[in-house]
């Protein structure tokens, strides 16, 4: 899909080409950015709405802000923090607007089948941790879908944010506390391996 | 910091959040910058086995193709929007500069309005003591205006920086 002069052999590293190229509204570049960062993006507000059709309408939201608006993108910063960050609004504003689901609501992504033992076990640990996600407040849950799943660093998150470095770890510290409570509750369990 | 990595028992207080402030603040910006402790760091946190089970969820596939259609066939571009402002406003200029004559004759004809409102108020014998707070009252206003649009903008940046 690339257009011969875009050709990249590592796109990660062309990245702002891919960028600038969108910007000066080549239809091919939009492609690949919409490509590439809606899955990302989706997956943020899958794990924040925690229903697929409020991700799905907040993820083709998002990505339509992106890249009408590639203009108002700063260099300075990662361009995935940025989508997130309008992620992130899209997401706040998605809650205020319809007020009609819980932050609890979510899909059943489960497997019940049988399967191996330590298939079973994975699927019941990532099973259990989607229902703790869900106990705790959206502010935590954020963090720690930033740090954990989306693998932003601490000063990312921090941009993201727009808030202190030592608020961010704060709040990670604090949402891992919760976690880990609500964690133990949905197992019936004592704290997972290794807990303090 | 006297470290090259970060010592097993510091990293330990720092993934409970014991640590103070400054010291935590160290040690999260050596890990954002390196693989080695930041991989120490998640395998200390008890609850990444249940992180690493998380499956990445699937693409619904109409999505990108649903966000493309949009794009596409959406409404005018910001980025486009603004120069035609832009050319817009200065084309308006350029007609005003062009009835009026030239700048010069109008930042003249500017002063001569100044004088003007001057006369007029010299005439009338306005007090400057009634006049003192309504000029207050209009840059209090003023400054008002300007603290609340700028707040405005400011909001506008961050959500879209």
């Amino acid at each position: 899909m690339a257009a011969p002069a875009l050709r990249l052999h590592d796109a990660q590293n062309d990245e702002a080409r891919w960028i600038d190229a969108a910007r000066d509204g080549d239809p091919q570049a939009v492609a690949w950015l919409a490509e590439r960062y809606t899955h990302t993006v989706y997956r943020f507000a899958l794990r924040m709405m925690r229903n697929e059709q409020d991700a799905h309408d907040a993820a083709q939201e998002t990505m339509v802000k992106v890249l009408r608006n590639l203009q108002r993108y700063d260099k300075r910063w990662r361009f995935q923090t940025w989508v997130l960050s309008i992620a992130r609004n899209t997401c706040i504003d998605e809650f205020r607007r319809r007020k009609r689901k819980s932050y609890k609501e979510a899909p059943d992504i489960a497997d019940d089948s049988p399967g191996p033992m330590e298939l079973t076990s994975r699927r019941e640990r990532a099973s259990s941790l989607h229902t703790a996600m869900g106990d705790i407040p959206p502010m935590y849950r954020e963090v720690l879908v930033l740090y954990h799943f989306e693998h932003l660093k601490y000063r990312e998150i921090a941009d993201l944010l727009d808030l202190p470095i030592g608020t961010v770890m704060n709040r990670i510290f604090r949402a891992r506390k919760k976690l880990r409570t609500a964690y133990q509750v949905v197992t019936g369990d004592a704290a997972p391996a290794g807990a303090t | 910091m006297p470290w090259l990595h970060v010592p097993d028992a510091l990293l330990a207080s720092f993934v409970r959040g014991t640590l103070p402030d400054d010291e935590a603040s160290s040690v999260a910006l050596h890990i954002d910058d390196c693989g080695a402790c930041q991989a120490r760091a998640t395998s200390a946190d008890p609850l990444s086995q249940a992180f690493a089970s998380v499956d990445e969820p699937a693409l619904p596939t109409e999505l990108i193709t649903g966000v493309l259609a949009r794009v596409e066939t959406g409404g005018p571009r910001l980025g486009a929007a603004v120069p035609a402002a832009g050319v817009g406003l200065a084309a308006a200029a350029a007609l005003v500069l062009l009835l009026v004559g030239d700048p010069s004759s109008l930042l003249s004809g500017l002063g001569a309005l100044i004088r003007a409102a001057e006369a007029i108020l010299r005439a009338v014998d306005v007090p400057l003591a009634l006049i003192t707070p309504v000029w207050f009252a209009a840059a209090a206003l003023s400054l008002a205006g300007a603290a609340i649009t700028t707040r405005r903008m400011e909001g506008r940046e961050t959500l879209w920086r």
